[in-house]
């Protein structure tokens, strides 16, 4: 059977179209949510089901996840981006107890029993210092494209110590360290261990098994895995897909039923 | 009546007892007795209520990061109907951030303020409770002096009314006690939202006005069968067969104030909160003031009473938790509390080792723009606990 998983996060919308006989991902598209998630939910999807030569017939069952997932109003049911997230990680990851999900908007901490199940979760989503946003944030402040972030962060040599971690208040730290010549990179890196440390914090609220797996769109930067490692004091692996862990698990919760 | 935010109908009762000249006295927390006001024949009303632009106005007095509830309190007192036809207020000194308040407003109100030190630990020292009795008479002077009520030296005449207001407010809470018992049935006969609403009616009318209500409601919901006060008060059990695809959760943390409900309606859309251990809600009439000499069995009951997080040492909590868990077959617990709310804050931990229930943390103020998060959690938990 062949089902479907559309995550329509903050930034992005990620469709998955799953084939359980198969046990394999048949498409995959990320675009960004934009500004009308309604209609950019049923676009991504479109384009997706034709990329991929099928047609909305041809899904089993469409599930919708990630904060805007009411807007994707031709899904046949919903369920939350925890649950979705600890069901498609798991999955790629069966060892996996422990889950850190920095997206955009949010960030969290997820603990698996050890069958898999959600144990007990914690999130952060009234503040930005926690979240993506805190890096795009201050990388336009930079003027270095947020890409460019993991990659330049390996080459620091003596990380900054940022000692405010409102967005606000960084910026303006920023600034002054920018013209008091401190080396772009120790600032980046200085900046992915301050967020590290808070998400770190977060997740001591709760007790931390490993494996732990690193997830959402700010699992794509190199820097952000060290730092997270460094603070966190044991090993953290990579999602396989970091952007489509939500989605994945969507279409996998399509198949369940 | 079942509409616990202030109506103008709600309202225009109040003020009709205004007029016939009964005083009104505001008052913040559960620890404020408050049989000795009405006793001198003044009506206590609880004060709990608070939004975004209350709390935003408060904020120039106390700070910017304060108890939101008490940032909301001082904006009240310049925007609500209800706080500026008080005739005095009472504060007690709970935690730090209500003995702030009660600084600010001592500077910023006009009506006569009675501030009560209450030990700051719980263990039962006789000291500890005669230096308390003896505030609370002070507090009854206070109170008579504002009614005009003839302030007799001791003896029975002086006694009566006191023991009259402890019958009248035991009556309440064990009308309470019987409809709160309707909500950890399977199916609930009662929602969590409808118990808080009535808690609300009973600590802002008289209880001479809500023991017909409570009676009424309570016959409304069990079809008539029983009266609320009959000989026997065996509310119906909770049933042994629980249904998972309702989750019985338990509410504990920070004061719930009236604008709170939305949270409550948003877990009662798929879950049922069959207890909690708030201060607007259970909390309030979990226990009666026993028999005896009435002004140390009040001071002993507010000392005693299940305790707010803020109070050392906390165990009568941790037991009273424990017990609700046990018999109303709780799964999950929603810990809600109030940014800046340091003694509900600090607890977490402890909370989570002590009840070995998954907990749902949700931290907030009065902002209502963060639905769609609130309901990501919340929903999250369900699907957890399913």
């Amino acid at each position: 059977m062949l089902s479907a998983g559309i995550d329509v996060g903050s930034v992005n919308t990620k469709v998955v179209i799953y084939d359980s006989e198969r046990d394999e991902m048949v498409a995959t598209r990320v675009a960004p949510t934009g500004m009308k998630p309604r209609e950019q939910a049923e676009k991504v999807f479109q384009e997706c089901c034709a990329g991929a030569g099928l047609g909305a017939g041809d899904l089993g069952m469409i599930v919708a996840t990630g904060y805007a997932r009411q807007s994707a109003g031709f899904a046949h049911r919903t369920v939350t981006e925890i649950t979705a997230t600890a069901t498609g990680i798991r999955r790629w990851h069966p060892g996996c107890r422990t889950i850190i999900d920095i997206g955009g908007q949010d960030s969290k901490v997820i603990l698996l029993t050890p069958a898999g199940a959600v144990q007990e979760f914690v999130m952060n989503d009234r503040c930005a210092a926690g979240t993506g946003s805190f890096l795009e944030f201050i990388a336009r402040a930079l003027g270095v494209p947020i890409e460019k972030f993991g990659e330049l962060s390996q080459c620091s040599q003596q990380p900054v110590l940022l000692s405010s971690l409102c967005v606000v208040m960084a910026e303006s730290e920023i600034l002054s360290l920018v013209a008091a010549d401190v080396r772009q990179e120790d600032i980046i890196a200085g900046l992915h261990q301050a967020l590290a440390t808070r998400v770190v914090n977060m997740a001591r609220r709760l007790t931390v098994i490993p494996d732990v797996v690193f997830t959402g769109g700010t699992a794509l930067n190199e820097g952000m895995l060290v730092a997270l490692k460094r603070a966190l004091g044991v090993e953290v692996s990579r999602a396989q897909f970091p952007l489509l862990g939500a989605a994945f698990g969507a279409a996998l919760a399509g198949t369940a039923v | 009546m079942s509409v616990a935010i202030l109506t103008p109908e709600g309202f225009k009762e109040l003020r009709v007892l205004k007029e016939k000249g009964r005083r009104l006295v505001g008052y913040f927390c559960v620890y404020v007795p408050v049989e000795i006001i009405y006793a001198s024949g003044a009506l206590p009303v609880r004060l709990a209520r608070a939004d975004e632009d209350s709390a935003r106005c408060g904020e120039g007095w106390l700070r910017a990061d304060a108890c939101p509830f008490c940032k909301a309190s001082v904006g009240r007192f310049t925007s609500d109907p209800l706080y500026q036809m008080l005739d005095g207020l009472v504060m007690v000194n709970t935690c730090d951030m209500m003995r702030r308040l009660a600084e600010v407003l001592a500077e910023r109100i006009a009506i006569p303020l009675f501030q009560l030190y209450l030990p700051r630990t719980a263990e039962q020292r006789a000291n500890r409770i005669v230096e308390w009795t003896e505030q609370l008479r002070c507090l009854y002077r206070w109170a008579q002096g504002l009614t005009g009520v003839k302030v007799d030296d001791g003896g029975a005449t002086e006694q009566l009314p006191l023991l009259n207001a402890i019958a009248d407010y035991n009556r309440v809470r064990g009308l309470l006690q019987q409809l709160d018992r309707l909500r950890a049935m399977v199916p609930a006969r009662l929602k969590a939202s409808e118990i808080f609403d009535l808690v609300a009616q009973c600590t802002r009318y008289p209880p001479e006005m809500v023991g017909a209500w409570l009676k009424q409601e309570y016959a409304r919901r069990t079809g008539g069968l029983r009266s609320a006060e009959g000989a026997e008060a065996t509310a119906p059990e909770p049933a042994g067969l629980v249904s998972d695809s309702r989750p019985r959760l338990m509410l504990a943390g920070s004061i719930l104030v009236e604008e709170d409900r939305l949270l409550l309606e948003l877990i009662e859309e798929q879950a049922d909160v069959v207890a909690d251990a708030v201060c607007t809600g259970m909390r309030w009439f979990t226990e009666m003031v026993a028999d005896g000499e009435p002004l140390t069995e009040i001071a002993r009951f507010y000392f005693n009473r299940t305790p707010c997080a803020f109070r050392r040492p906390n165990t009568v909590l941790y037991d009273y938790l424990r017990r609700l868990i046990q018999e109303r077959q709780v799964k999950g617990v929603v810990y809600k509390t109030l940014f800046y709310c340091d003694p509900w804050r600090f607890e977490i931990k402890r909370m989570r080792q002590e009840l070995g229930l998954p907990v749902l943390e949700i931290d907030g103020d009065y902002c209502q723009e963060n639905r769609a998060q609130l309901r990501t959690r919340v929903e999250a938990f369900l699907e957890m606990l399913r």
